[in-house]
């Protein structure tokens, strides 16, 4: 809407305008070409990958990488006894966690974040926003062994929980199951902002005229608020989606069984497994030397590594994919010419 | 409201598919928190260390899961009761395993060094925070020091922590050393090298072997420390002062003539003869993929990596099978080059330990080291071995340690020993490189410390800035720099060692190393150490 | 769709497009809603907290268990000698003067401010200006040009990639430094001065939050942009006085975010330069070394490293709250 709607015939403003599309299609070649990158690769051959000048297309091509990892995933070489479980047990325990993850999750950011936006006014409004990103600025990594001491014994952030009079207090373990991954994931700050960026370019004119009307704040919400955030809840049930999904760190911290793992972490494993073939230092190659072999041995190389990439991704697209038609049908909801 | 319906459908079909399973609680509930309940014992095995829980359909694939197998069931007929359990744990991340040992859910046993992230000094602070099992009697018990070889037993002695032991000898490798093309160094009529040679002559015969479409040597982006400790860096820049909070203070200067030669050395392979390649990101796996696939004729590392399975690719036994040479003959094995006076420690041999986690009961830990007494010095290890043999009749697949740490260096009912499996030169290679002595360790002499101390980073951080930094670089300066910095560093700490004890270790620890290296390179001796214990230590020790 | 309506009847008053949002509370033409917000309107204030209070319990109640207690937990023990399995002793301030002291931590922030102020100057604002221009496609070019601008990489897959293509041997980078730009091999990764440069690359196109601009934009009715043009107003004018100003709030919530993710860079040069953070350090930031000191099981420290980066995360958030109003009716 910023090129005016009449005179579009003008030569400067034609100009303008193919440069603009120019400028667009060029960023789109250059933002697809890592994937179309990726794509190849992966049906290149060892030594293709390898090569000094790279090549544009498998001039050679293979699906020797593919079908190693078709191998592994089937527990057929000897990098799959990584996996004791078929993939779709996996896949399935992903659903799960993503599921439960935004099912509690996006509502509850979203109240938070409306009530921050909209009803919270002044020094409260403040405290409360810091109270809710507050805990971003502190690295994870250090509140990695209290939270996961939490899910051993919550309430307590302790490695026993402490006793009152010779009974030790009652804790409520949910460490090894999937609660441990998906409660710490309820609030999440980052969708908060995103929330609350949201609602703030929200006229306030609009809520108040319903206030008159006298609706509760959550008639409001669902009735008003709700319909024209579609896109915001389109992104942020993405970003969710795909935070969920790509998770791998914390699932392993929180859970032991081989069962319950979600696929994401058994996909970064393999994946570590290879493109970390090595050590940090002589003495870690010393002793590792003996799995390093097996490592080298299952003969990975780039080639099968961008086909776990694409196996990884695939769930990421079809959200995407998703949730770009319901931000799409909210432009078409507002009428946009 | 169409559209918000239509959110919400969305979000049911997405979890449609969830609910239709109808097993959802069921997939959260906690199955077995504490399976240690009842008669059994579950012994937690994690991260396929020391080995992969088998299951039978891997077996049937597998032929070295077969004999894991075997030997696993021979071990559970005597100890009933017992059960394994695979887990999920990343073992060999420092971080996670931590985590896990600090909660009370770290697996039965794992490799003592990654609670020290590989640091020998780091793992005995690890081990004092209370993060292995105390099994000082059942070392006793199960008589681990008489059943290692002899070539293991001086890097044994350092394990002790003020008197108690946190972990099993579990292998033992024969040390780093040089890889290289031996077809190609008899091609070129270039000198092969031998024990003793120095880093002069690798220089020269990397130079040599480099041509258009391969470089000389690749090196891991730790190369650079190797020319170093060949020189005495680690022993040579630390000085004991036990007048200090912490009791020991770095010292890069005194030697900088030395340093400042070697460092030239290096960057002058790589940047001045351009016969060598490194890289900040270069690790194990890609140097030795850059040899097998010809893209180096040169690369370090210990003597584990002969004996990899032939049947895979990147693999030295593969290379040798794609190029049908015998792999004696493509690929000769020397230790690191000596330093200028003789001196050498790059090369030293390594010993590999095993620790247990503190939340076993006696009996649960009793089984577990029991289990890795079994697979390490006892039956299992024979088992494992003959069963591998029957299955695949191939010795290089049964031998694949030139030093096993329980000295069997044959086992019966095998046709052939190490020698016929890999050639005669690659054994002659790891009997040298295992015959190096171990050098004196400071922890057999000097109590351990409650904290790590100042960490090696501002030394790996000048490292890797005199490998990389293209331009020029002021090595003087930079040692400097790097005095200064790691002993405003030292300041920080607080030794926990009484200042006499410290100080009658240190002497004992330095006696030692004097009488070692008399023998090894009385050069090394007269030329520098003496001095600089005379000047250096000494006063520092007094003041 | 009330709240559609609420919109159109803007048009008229031309000279407000160029602050449009004033037109909500300014008392405004018929159709509109009565401009009075003055308590005759609100609720009774009981009422009305006891509403803010449900809306914010749940998640007040997740943030304190999952985000506070652990991280209140870890602060604590800061200032104990932080053992792990046997009883702690305290230490007072023994590890905050230790880090202060720690010339490597001096350095871990220079590096930090230096990534931080190159992530956001090449990265922050071209999404912002690919979604604007996004916006003039047409509604089907938009549909798919959207797909390919904003295409996820998932961020294992990423890192394997990018790996690839800044390998110093046969890296898709080397290959164009060297073959098609006929420069001399480039070190990349391995110098000092260009590797936070490299580092930041891969976000110009990747990871950019494009998506939750075109969210935002779209809900502008477009009788904003039309008013503008009567007055007559350029392409530049409307992407001033209309769109950026629309934008302000999820601009400012986004930087917000993006200050916070660099001053908290870790993973992608973890994974790009190794745990050092080689050459030399120069792409060590304050997270690899906090990483690093928890290595050498010195919990205490890094916590109190983690203490002093929360300090400055938290006030440059306070001053860029301060300077970067996110109301657009203000």
């Amino acid at each position: 809407m910023l090129f005016p709607r009449v005179g579009r015939t003008h030569p400067a403003l034609r100009i303008a305008w193919w440069a603009t599309v120019a400028f667009l299609v060029l960023g789109i070649t250059l933002h697809l070409f890592p994937f179309y990158f990726m794509l190849i690769t992966s049906f290149k051959s060892g030594n293709e990958v390898l090569s000094q000048t790279p090549t544009w297309w498998p001039h050679d091509p293979t699906v020797a990488g593919w079908k190693l990892v078709f191998d592994i995933v089937e527990g057929n070489s000897a990098a799959g006894q990584l996996m004791s479980e078929p993939l779709w047990v996996y896949m399935w325990n992903s659903v799960q966690i993503t599921f439960w993850t935004l099912l509690l999750g996006i509502p509850i950011t979203a109240f938070a974040a409306y009530a921050n936006s909209k009803l919270q006014r002044g020094r409260m409004a403040r405290y409360s926003f810091l109270f809710f990103i507050g805990t971003l600025m502190m690295p994870a990594a250090l509140t990695l062994i209290p939270s996961y001491l939490l899910t051993r014994n919550w309430p307590f952030a302790l490695p026993q929980a402490p006793s009152v009079g010779g009974t030790e207090l009652p804790t409520f373990g949910i460490w090894n199951t999937h609660w441990a991954v998906v409660l710490p994931m309820v609030f999440n700050a980052f969708n908060y902002l995103l929330f609350k960026g949201f609602f703030d370019t929200i006229p306030d004119s609009v809520i108040q005229a319903a206030r008159v009307d006298g609706g509760s704040e959550f008639n409001i919400f669902r009735r008003i608020v709700l319909p024209m955030s579609v896109p915001v809840f389109a992104v942020t049930i993405w970003t969710s989606f795909s935070g969920a999904w790509d998770q791998f760190l914390w699932p392993l911290v929180v859970m032991q069984d081989d069962a319950k793992m979600p696929a994401s972490v058994m996909i970064y494993q393999l994946q570590e497994k290879f493109i970390q073939a090595g050590s940090a230092s002589d003495a870690e190659a010393a002793v590792q030397s003996q799995q390093l072999q097996e490592i080298l041995g299952a003969g990975m190389s780039w080639n099968g590594l961008m086909v776990l990439g694409i196996l990884q991704s695939i769930p990421v697209f079809v959200a995407f994919i998703v949730c770009r038609e319901y931000l799409l049908r909210g432009i078409k909801l507002r009428g946009l010419k | 409201m169409t559209t918000r319906r239509k959110v919400l459908l969305g979000l049911a079909g997405a979890g449609g598919a969830a609910i239709a399973g109808g097993t959802i609680y069921s997939s959260f509930a906690n199955d077995d928190e504490d399976s240690g309940s009842g008669s059994d014992i579950v012994l937690n095995i994690g991260g396929d260390w020391p080995f992969a829980v088998p299951t039978a359909k891997q077996a049937k694939a597998d032929p070295n899961v077969k004999a894991l197998s075997e030997a696993l069931g021979a071990w559970q007929d005597d100890n009933p009761g017992v059960r394994l359990k695979k887990i999920t744990v990343k073992i060999w991340e420092q971080k996670h395993l931590v985590t896990a040992i600090s909660g009370g859910s770290g697996p039965a046993m794992f490799p003592g060094l990654v609670v020290g992230n590989w640091n020998g000094g780091a793992t005995k602070v690890a081990f004092q925070q209370g993060l292995a099992a105390d099994i000082t009697d059942l070392v006793k018990k199960y008589k681990f020091d008489d059943k290692i070889a002899d070539f293991a037993k001086p890097q044994w002695e350092g394990w002790p922590v003020n008197g108690k032991l946190y972990c099993m000898p579990d292998s033992f490798n024969a040390g780093n050393g040089i890889y290289y093309r031996r077809d190609l160094v008899a091609k070129k009529g270039l000198k092969e090298p031998g024990l003793g040679w120095t880093w002069d002559d690798l220089r020269t015969l990397v130079a040599g072997l480099t041509t258009d479409r391969m470089k000389g040597a690749a090196f891991q982006k730790w190369g650079m420390n190797w020319p170093l400790v060949a020189q005495g860096w680690g022993l040579l820049t630390r000085v004991p002062a036990p007048s200090q909070k912490w009791h020991w203070k770095y010292d890069y200067t005194t030697h900088a003539a030395l340093w400042t030669e070697f460092i030239e050395l290096y960057r002058g392979m790589i940047y001045k003869d351009k016969s060598a390649f490194s890289d900040s990101t270069l690790m194990d796996g890609e140097v030795t993929a850059a040899f097998t696939q010809g893209r180096a004729a040169l690369f370090g590392n210990n003597i584990g990596f002969f004996f990899g399975d032939p049947d895979t690719d990147n693999t030295l036994p593969n290379m040798a099978k794609r190029m049908d040479k015998p792999i004696g003959e493509l690929v000769g094995f020397v230790p690191h080059p000596v330093g200028k006076t003789g001196y050498y420690g790059a090369s030293s041999p390594f010993m590999g330990v095993t620790s247990f986690s503190p939340d076993l009961s006696e009996e649960a830990l009793d089984k577990a080291v029991s289990l890795q007494n079994f697979l390490t010095y006892g039956k299992g290890y024979v088992i494992r071995k003959q069963a591998l043999w029957n299955e695949t009749k191939n010795l290089q697949k049964v031998y694949t340690d030139p030093t096993p740490i329980n000295g069997m260096t044959q086992i019966e009912g095998i046709k052939g020993d190490m020698a016929e499996a890999w050639g005669p030169e690659i054994v002659k290679a790891a009997e040298i490189s295992a015959g190096l002595s171990t050098l004196p360790d400071e922890g057999a002499y000097i109590p351990a410390e409650k904290d790590a101390g100042p960490p090696n980073t501002p030394v790996e951080d000048m490292h890797s800035h005199w490998a990389f930094e293209k331009g020029k670089v002021d090595i003087r300066a930079d040692l400097k720099k790097l005095t200064d910095t790691h002993n405003q560093q030292a300041k920080g700490f607080t030794s926990s060692v009484d200042k006499a004890d410290f100080a009658a270790g240190a002497e004992k620890y330095y006696a030692a190393v004097t009488e070692f290296w008399q023998e090894k390179a009385p050069d090394f001796v007269s030329e520098v150490l003496e001095p600089w214990l005379a000047d250096v230590v000494k006063p520092s020790l007094e003041a | 769709m009330a709240a559609s309506q609420q919109h159109t009847p803007v048009e008229e008053e031309a000279p407000a497009a160029a602050r449009p949002g004033e037109r909500e509370t300014a008392p405004g033409p018929a159709g509109g809603p009565p401009a009075s917000t003055k308590p005759g309107t609100q609720k009774p204030g009981r009422r009305r907290r006891v509403e803010t209070t449900l809306f914010t319990l749940p998640a007040f109640l997740f943030q304190l268990s999952w985000g506070w207690y652990p991280m209140i937990m870890a602060f604590v023990l800061s200032f104990t000698d932080a053992a792990l399995r046997r009883p702690v002793q305290f230490t007072g301030l023994e590890s905050y003067q230790r880090i202060w002291d720690d010339p490597l931590v001096a350095q871990s922030f220079r590096v930090t401010a230096v990534y931080t102020v190159l992530s956001i100057t090449l990265t922050f604002f071209i999404p912002i200006f690919v979604a604007i221009l996004l916006m003039e496609m047409s509604r089907r070019h938009i549909r798919w040009m959207m797909l390919l601008w904003f295409l996820p990489l998932s961020g294992v897959a990423s890192t394997v990639l990018f790996r690839y293509m800044f390998n110093a041997q046969y890296g898709l980078f080397q290959w164009v430094a060297t073959k098609v730009l006929g420069l001399p091999p480039q070190p990349f990764l391995n110098s000092a001065d260009q590797v936070l440069f490299w580092l930041v690359v891969p976000g110009i196109l990747f990871f950019g939050p494009g998506l939750i601009y075109m969210a935002t934009l779209q809900s502008i009715p477009a009788s904003y942009f039309e008013a503008a043009e009567i007055e007559g107003a350029g392409f530049w004018r409307k992407m001033w006085t209309i769109s950026l100003p629309r934008l302000r709030p999820i601009i400012s919530m986004l930087l917000i975010f993006a200050i916070i993710g660099s001053t908290q860079a870790f993973e992608f040069p973890t994974i790009m330069t190794g745990a050092e953070g080689s050459p030399g350090g120069a792409a060590r930031t304050v997270v690899m070394y906090l990483f690093q000191l928890l290595q050498q099981l010195r919990y205490a420290d890094a916590t109190a490293l983690g203490v002093y980066l929360f300090v400055i995360t938290m006030t440059l958030v306070v001053i860029q709250r301060r300077f970067f109003r996110e109301d657009p009716d203000t």
